[in-house]
């Protein structure tokens, strides 16, 4: 077997984002409570001329070389949030970032779950072998339906993450074969239509749990042997619909496997899981993007992590599916990782006032299955000339017919 | 174990995982989002008492229940169907 793992790593959290703060305030909510349950500071927002296609590409662009073009034989894009049922966004996103036609491309959908379940696709294909020397390209786009004034509203947003994965990996290897999955038939959240997001929160969260716990017993028995869960994993990333959520599934497995008093538990939560939630609490819900974004979240943080340092991963997708997996962080992870310049960019994000913000939401779902619209590249105030111009952003032109059509900023 | 009892032990579980509040206090008959917990610290009230009590029912079963007194007639309901050694 091959060994596998993430060549390149990358996000993209859109060039407008809204303040929860100033949500909380203009729904009269305690905007200290708000900050402090969900971890959210601020969500991402998408403009006009941004659909998932672009919010995809856009995380890939900054990664894909040349000679990548030419090394890529799978891409995969997991999604919710696609803009066709038939047509996956891979076309799309094939085309926009010029690969070769001797490409297998498809979408993966399983709620949050379908970003993993693209990653394990592409893990396989390089593992195995039958890859013959190719790379294969995965990129997680969601992003979230309109929300305005439900109680839902506190934990909506999205990133988009693209990750090359190959049998030279930089940043992260898999342990392929420690892996532990569980699978349960429910209905917690779900998009029964191109608009509606819906679900029951507390079914979710529950699920979300049982499939942790499910999920984490089946991979102690793939790991074989003893696994001490204070000493085994450096890092844990959790699935993050919100990254609050991420203490709760800390507290769930430490209390199985770990008891101990609650300042030590939040003693290990700061060591341990914290350092992964950076981007989450600047995206809002990280949707199939959530382990990717732990993983740049760990690499580009305040307290450097050391090669080989093992991260232990949950992926959730509602439905439901839980997978734990493990990986371990190699030698100069860190420096390629914050050459990237993420946190430069996501500080250029312009924040709306919420009455923007509610305008903004009523405008794109209007575009859900319209046929024919083009977004309006004067909206937001100059975002267009300030963010897009010149910055070979995709965006899209227009739909017409419900033919879509993108063009590089 | 009687229901009493399974209220006790829920309450216990109230004031380790919440700020502030002594057992005492806490009526059945209200729900733990009375008392301030969010969505996370029930969960995490239904675990501990589950864990304490030896008992084991799928959480999503549980998405529903209204007040303290409910889950402690749950937990009872499942005691009795499977009775502990």
């Amino acid at each position: 077997m091959n060994r596998v793992g993430i060549e390149k790593l990358h996000l993209y959290l859109s060039t407008l984002c809204l303040d929860m703060r100033d949500l909380a305030a203009a729904r009269d909510k305690d905007p200290d409570k708000v900050v402090s349950d969900y971890l959210i500071d601020r969500r991402t927002l998408l403009p006009p001329w941004e659909d998932t296609v672009t919010f995809g590409a856009n995380a890939a662009v900054p990664i894909i070389a040349e000679e990548d073009r030419d090394a890529i034989g799978l891409l995969v894009v997991g999604t919710e949030s696609s803009v066709d049922f038939g047509k996956p966004i891979s076309t799309n996103i094939h085309r926009a970032l010029k690969l070769g036609p001797n490409v297998r491309n498809f979408e993966t959908k399983h709620a949050c779950y379908s970003g993993v379940a693209a990653l394990d696709t592409a893990v396989n294909y390089v593992a195995s072998g039958h890859n013959r020397g190719k790379k294969a390209l995965v990129i997680s786009t969601d992003f979230s339906r309109m929300h305005l004034g439900l109680k839902e509203e506190f934990v909506m947003g999205g990133v988009s993450a693209a990750v090359l994965v190959s049998d030279q990996p930089k940043l992260v290897e898999f342990e392929t074969m420690k892996k532990g999955t569980w699978t349960l038939d429910t209905y917690d959240t779900f998009r029964p239509s191109a608009k509606h997001e819906v679900g029951n929160n507390e079914v979710s969260l529950y699920s979300y749990l049982d499939a942790l716990e499910g999920a984490y017993r089946d991979y102690l028995e793939s790991a074989g042997g003893k696994v001490d869960f204070d000493a085994y994993f450096r890092f844990l990333v959790y699935h993050t619909p919100f990254a609050g959520m991420a203490f709760q599934a800390h507290r769930t497995l430490t209390n199985l496997f770990s008891p101990k008093p609650r300042p030590e538990l939040k003693a290990d939560f700061d060591r341990r899981v914290r350092p992964a939630l950076k981007y989450s609490r600047q995206a809002g819900s990280t949707y199939g993007s959530s382990n990717f974004a732990g993983i740049m979240s760990i690499l580009t943080g305040d307290t450097p992590p050391a090669d080989g340092d093992r991260i232990g991963f949950y992926a959730y997708g509602s439905g439901a599916v839980g997978e734990f997996y493990s990986g371990r962080i190699l030698g100069g992870a860190v420096e390629l990782a914050k050459a990237g310049k993420l946190d430069a960019e996501i500080a250029r994000r312009r924040v709306l006032p919420v009455a923007e913000y509610e305008k903004l939401e009523q405008l794109r779902e209007s575009y859900i299955e319209n046929p024919d619209f083009t977004p309006d590249r004067a909206a937001h105030n100059g975002l267009y000339d300030e963010h897009y111009r010149g910055r070979g952003r995709l965006v899209l032109a227009g739909v017409k017919d419900f033919y879509r059509t993108y063009e590089w900023s | 174990m009687t229901k009493q009892e399974v209220i006790d032990v829920i309450k216990k579980n109230i004031v380790e995982n919440l700020d502030d509040i002594k057992a005492e206090d806490i009526d059945p008959m209200k729900s733990m989002a009375d008392y301030g917990a969010n969505s996370l610290d029930i969960i995490e009230v239904v675990s501990c008492t589950m864990r304490e009590l030896n008992i084991k029912i799928p959480r999503a079963e549980l998405a529903d229940i209204k007040n303290i007194d409910q889950l402690a007639d749950r937990f009872v309901q499942n005691m009795n169907q499977s009775p502990q050694a």
